[in-house]
């Protein structure tokens, strides 16, 4: 049998390269979700890993890193970030 | 933008409240989750041990950028300072919630969150918390060993005396002087939130949950008070502390007789409540009312369920035809401890169900690490507001032989020694539960 293939659409699908389950620590939404800020996940919304491998959204870990207290260490494990 | 971290306070109350952690609760009215009762209960084999103490978690808008505002609400009225840390005042010195100059690494950041907050405090209620005081951390001289002692003593009687009998008291309506009823009030008003006191003294999210919980620790009450009424007589007082000072200390007299004639009052209060809510119910079933409709619904549903079930023998009907009372008749598994059992246990539900639970009472005598003397039961429902969850979870406590050692589910105090004792012990367990089972049938 030949089928001809006359008109296709591709459609994908993707995620973050993370464990499935893994929230952000700060906002507790999953990776594949976006920081509580924004609205839609992808780009505009992306996630930042750190030396010490702890990842956040980008825009979790930026709010956290101006506040002086923070002194620029890691929410998770305090290493500097 | 403002209420981005409500997503993430929402998120934290609810896997707070599936979690099965015994020891905490959390609640907050539906009109503002930024502002959060908490319950912890004192951890089992200290001075806190089965205290109810209740605290409000006020979450700001830059949550959890910064730290939420801790306050403790059970002080005896801004009087008693149940810990170094834990002020009259309500004020709970914590470093990670920047009330306490912490070490470097030890404050609030943004990875914490409430449950972590509520943890942390239960660690406060330690097993001597004298030297949670800086500068007595390590303090060994007899002088120290002394205050010590007389510290956890102390402690002991008032998480009975405030946490425990003049909370429920206050539940309960019961005036302290000489048993009789006067009207509820709420002993832990908010200081800070004087404004609105009357609002904020009708917001119990817990007096549910504390009435069950006693219930499940009487036992554990009463031994407490038998030993300690015999270390300290009545009327002698309590010592001071060196650290504390005016208007922040827990000052007072060990009054233990006083303590178990209020308990066992209250107790007494507690039964006849559930016998109200029968006598409550057959005048609800006979105006035919929604919720008496919807548990027989529950009842027939529940029964058909257990029907087609082979693995559980247990006979269900409905006392005196009254959807409020049902009655639960478990035959014990052969080849079992329970074997030849057959245990009667009885579901008490309130007319305001769901938002007051079921009580559940073993009318069998059976020795039981999760049946209390006078047959409290410890049990875990999934889904409170479903009664078929309930005799699942009945049935799911009483045949349970692997249960994981949680301190917290331990009512039945001489059962539980010998259960997760030596290997004699666990035999001489067993064998006085098969006793009780074959008894069972005569009783």
């Amino acid at each position: 049998m030949k089928v001809t293939i006359k008109r296709w659409n591709a459609v994908a699908a993707w995620r973050w390269d993370m464990p499935e389950d893994d929230v952000c620590g700060i906002c507790r939404n999953p990776y594949d979700s976006t920081c509580s800020k924004c609205k839609y996940p992808g780009d505009q919304c992306p996630l930042l890993m750190g030396d010490c491998n702890h990842s956040f959204h980008m825009h979790c870990i930026y709010a956290w890193v101006q506040q002086e207290a923070s002194q620029e260490r890691c929410p998770m494990c305090r290493q500097g970030m | 933008m403002a209420d981005q971290s409500i997503l993430r306070i929402t998120r934290e109350l609810r896997d707070i409240q599936r979690g099965s952690d015994l020891s905490i609760a959390v609640a907050c009215k539906d009109s503002n989750v930024r502002h959060i009762r908490a319950l912890i209960i004192g951890p089992p084999d200290t001075p806190y041990e089965f205290g109810f103490f209740e605290f409000s978690v006020k979450f700001g808008r830059e949550y959890p950028t910064k730290s939420p505002a801790v306050n403790s609400l059970t002080t005896n009225g801004g009087r008693t300072r149940f810990n170094p840390n834990i002020y009259a005042g309500g004020k709970v010195c914590l470093s990670i919630l920047g009330t306490w100059r912490g070490e470097r690494g030890e404050e609030w950041s943004s990875a914490q969150g409430l449950e972590s907050i509520l943890i942390s405090i239960q660690s406060l209620m330690s097993g001597n918390p004298y030297e949670n005081e800086p500068g007595f951390e390590n303090s060994n001289t007899d002088y120290d060993k002394k205050n010590q002692q007389a510290y956890v003593a102390k402690i002991r009687h008032e998480t009975l005396r405030v946490s425990v009998i003049e909370r429920l008291e206050g539940y309960l309506g019961i005036n302290k002087y000489n048993g009789s009823y006067v009207m509820p009030y709420t002993p832990d008003v908010e200081t800070d939130n004087r404004g609105d006191m009357g609002f904020e003294a009708a917001f119990e999210p817990f007096k549910d949950k504390v009435k069950r919980l006693f219930l499940w620790y009487y036992d554990s009450y009463v031994k407490a008070i038998d030993e300690e009424s015999k270390k300290h007589s009545d009327g002698s007082r309590f010592e001071k502390m060196p650290f504390e000072g005016t208007g922040n200390t827990m000052e007072g007299t060990f009054q233990y007789t006083d303590l178990m004639t209020r308990l066992t009052v209250i107790r007494m209060r507690l039964m006849q409540e559930s016998d109200g809510w029968v006598t409550e119910g057959k005048i609800a079933a006979s105006k035919e009312s929604s919720l008496a409709n919807n548990l027989q619904r529950q009842f027939e549903q529940t029964v058909e369920l257990f029907k087609k079930n082979d693995a559980i023998a247990l006979d269900l009907e409905l006392v005196d035809s009254n959807p409020f009372l049902w009655q639960l008749v478990l035959f014990g598994r052969p080849m079992t401890n329970l074997d030849g059992g057959m245990f009667r246990v009885k579901i008490y539900i309130s007319p305001q169900f769901p938002s007051e639970l079921p009580r559940v009472k073993v009318e069998t005598p059976i020795f039981h690490h999760r049946v209390s003397k006078d047959g409290q039961l410890c049990f875990l429902v999934q889904k409170p507001d479903e009664l078929c969850s309930y005799v699942e979870a009945i049935v799911a406590a009483i045949e349970d032989e692997n249960p994981a050692y949680d301190p917290r589910t331990l009512v039945n105090l001489e059962a539980s020694r010998l259960f997760w004792g030596s290997v004699e012990d666990r035999k001489v367990y067993s064998r006085k539960l098969r006793r009780s089972a074959q008894d069972s049938s005569e009783f």
